[in-house]
């Protein structure tokens, strides 16, 4: 290419463009290759936010299976509870003809007249189911990882980490995941993950093996209602100070909707926030960048609640009395964002 | 006075340039392509998972019946599934055959949809029997994209795979209990629809 500059632009022989402004060496070049170094940058750009994009879809898949996985243990020992009560109400075949030692389904027990003796039995037996729904209760508690279980390979974090193992996106790590059944779990949980978003934490805190999950979760709430009846055809009493128990220890059992230490505020299906029985989860993912970006962090949230009104715990004609049957046919949503 | 020409300079510089030009907006289509192809790839195994998770059972007359039901099972996995292109021990076969899931299972149901999300292209698009989980299932869908080949070039294109897996199989809608499949009694729906159907026919009172 000739180097030496003397183009002048011609028309008809007469110099229209001063010497200097009429230079075009080279122009091409210059402007060929900011195009090209804006479109690498550009190539890059987009290979970045793929990364992020494609990371964000499959943070919240991990968070939806997360809070789906933890709320459906919940929904699960809520049935086991309330189907324990349905026992207490079939110990007889229908239209079976009584006899002296016959007792009463427990949503037809109040107010029921029995002997002092025959009272205290009933009562016995009403306590034994009760132990056994403590005990299953206790039991999905720990494997829920909620507080008063000490942590082990099958309880408490531990319990929660070992459900969790199987859903292998959360096996690395650059996943973090926290679970909650609360609202002070959920504002601690989105504070978090606010903190790793904006601020690109350069390291998250690491498991030796499995999924990183910190655990916020509390006992799933329980209440007991008392029975009362009729002793000899005169005192009313419960079952409870029959058998010298705290009121409220021996009874049916429902979960308690409005416990707030357990309770979470969620979106339902038609769009209200409510206080629901449930589990949420923020999952925290490291997006390793191309070279030359910093890495970053994607957040994701979901929540799962147990469908307050998909089973029956309570009449609903008679607040605090018990339904003519109790149905343990609790199922969960997600949440609505 | 000697003069020299330089006009058609720039010319000549496009000439060298533009296929470079060329050849940075054919990356650039090509990425954004395949960009676009490894999102929606996402979005399929997520949809997927949440079909898995929606209607997988876990109880029926019959261990037989539970993998017929769910089209997942020791056998089904080796022969009628489609195969994993990205498990390097089936050989380096780039486009496996499709497998032949079980009419009606839910295997076959997630494996439409995501083959419908893709259109023209499901012919490259692979997804291999979920793993069942005790709580929780896991989905893979896989997307082959054929590279074009570069001019002049003997080499044949290559392919660039998409792996995207997701998890589902969780309670929804099971009560907290097994979900039940077919049985004798429960007709053109598996038991747990018509569960579901007598559920919110009849709501809580």
């Amino acid at each position: 290419m000739p180097v030496i500059c003397n183009c002048y632009f011609f028309s008809g022989g007469i110099p229209l463009i001063p010497k200097r402004l009429n230079n075009r060496s080279g122009q091409f070049v210059p402007m060929a290759m900011m195009l090209m170094f804006v479109g690498v940058v550009l190539l890059f750009a987009v290979l970045n936010i793929y990364r992020v994009t494609r990371a964000k879809l499959e943070a919240q898949n991990l968070a939806d299976a997360v809070a789906s996985a933890v709320a459906s243990m919940e929904a699960s020992s809520i049935n086991f509870t309330v189907d324990r009560n349905e026992w207490l109400n079939t110990m007889y075949a229908k239209n079976a003809s009584g006899n002296s030692h016959q007792v009463p389904n427990i949503s037809e027990a109040n107010d029921y007249n029995m002997g002092e003796s025959k009272s205290k039995n009933y009562a016995q037996l009403v306590a034994t189911v009760n132990k056994a729904q403590q005990m299953y209760s206790n039991a999905y508690n720990r494997f829920l990882g909620a507080e008063g279980s000490a942590t082990s390979t099958n309880a408490g974090a531990g319990g929660l980490k070992d459900i969790l193992q199987q859903i292998d996106g959360l096996n690395t790590p650059d996943v973090q995941v926290i679970v909650y059944n609360s609202n002070d779990g959920q504002q601690a949980a989105d504070a978090i993950g606010r903190i790793i978003g904006s601020q690109q934490v350069p390291g998250m805190p690491t498991a030796t093996s499995g999924p990183n999950v910190l655990t916020m979760m509390q006992p799933i709430p329980y209440k007991t209602e008392d029975v009362w009846i009729k002793v000899d055809g005169k005192n009313r009493t419960s079952l409870s100070k029959l058998l010298k128990q705290p009121d409220g220890t021996i009874g049916w059992v429902h979960p308690d909707w409005d416990d707030p230490r357990a309770t979470m505020n969620v979106k339902t299906g038609g769009g209200n926030k409510s206080q629901q029985i449930g589990a949420g989860a923020v999952v925290m993912k490291r997006v390793h960048m191309i070279r030359f970006f910093t890495d970053i962090y994607v957040v994701a949230k979901a929540s799962a609640y147990v469908v307050r009104n998909s089973g029956v715990t309570l009449d609903p004609n008679k607040p605090g009395k018990p339904p003519a049957h109790f149905k343990p046919t609790y199922y969960i949503r997600l949440a609505a964002r | 006075m000697v003069r020299i020409r330089q006009s058609g300079q720039a010319a000549t510089e496009m000439v060298f340039i533009l296929p470079l030009l060329a050849t940075l907006v054919g990356a650039g289509m090509v990425v954004l392509y395949c960009c676009w192809q490894g999102i929606k790839t996402q979005q399929a195994a997520n949809f997927a998972a949440r079909i898995q998770g929606q209607e997988r059972v876990m109880g029926s007359i019959s261990k037989d019946e539970i993998e017929n039901e769910n089209g997942v099972g020791i056998d089904v996995t080796t022969s009628g599934g489609d195969p994993d292109p990205t498990d390097s021990s089936g050989g380096s076969n780039d486009h496996p055959a499709h497998g032949s899931p079980v009419p009606n299972s839910v295997y076959e149901h997630i494996r439409k949809n995501v083959f419908d999300m893709f259109g023209n292209s499901s012919n490259n698009v692979y997804v291999p029997p979920p793993r069942i989980g005790q709580n929780v299932d896991k989905v893979t869908v896989v997307r082959i994209i054929q590279m074009p080949k570069i001019p002049f070039t003997t080499s044949p294109g290559r392919t660039l795979k998409l792996k995207a897996e997701a998890y589902g199989g969780e309670d929804t809608l099971m009560y907290g209990l097994p979900r039940w499949g077919h049985t004798s009694n429960s007709g053109a729906d598996p038991e747990w629809k018509n569960i579901t159907k007598d559920s919110a026919n009849n709501p809580p009172q």
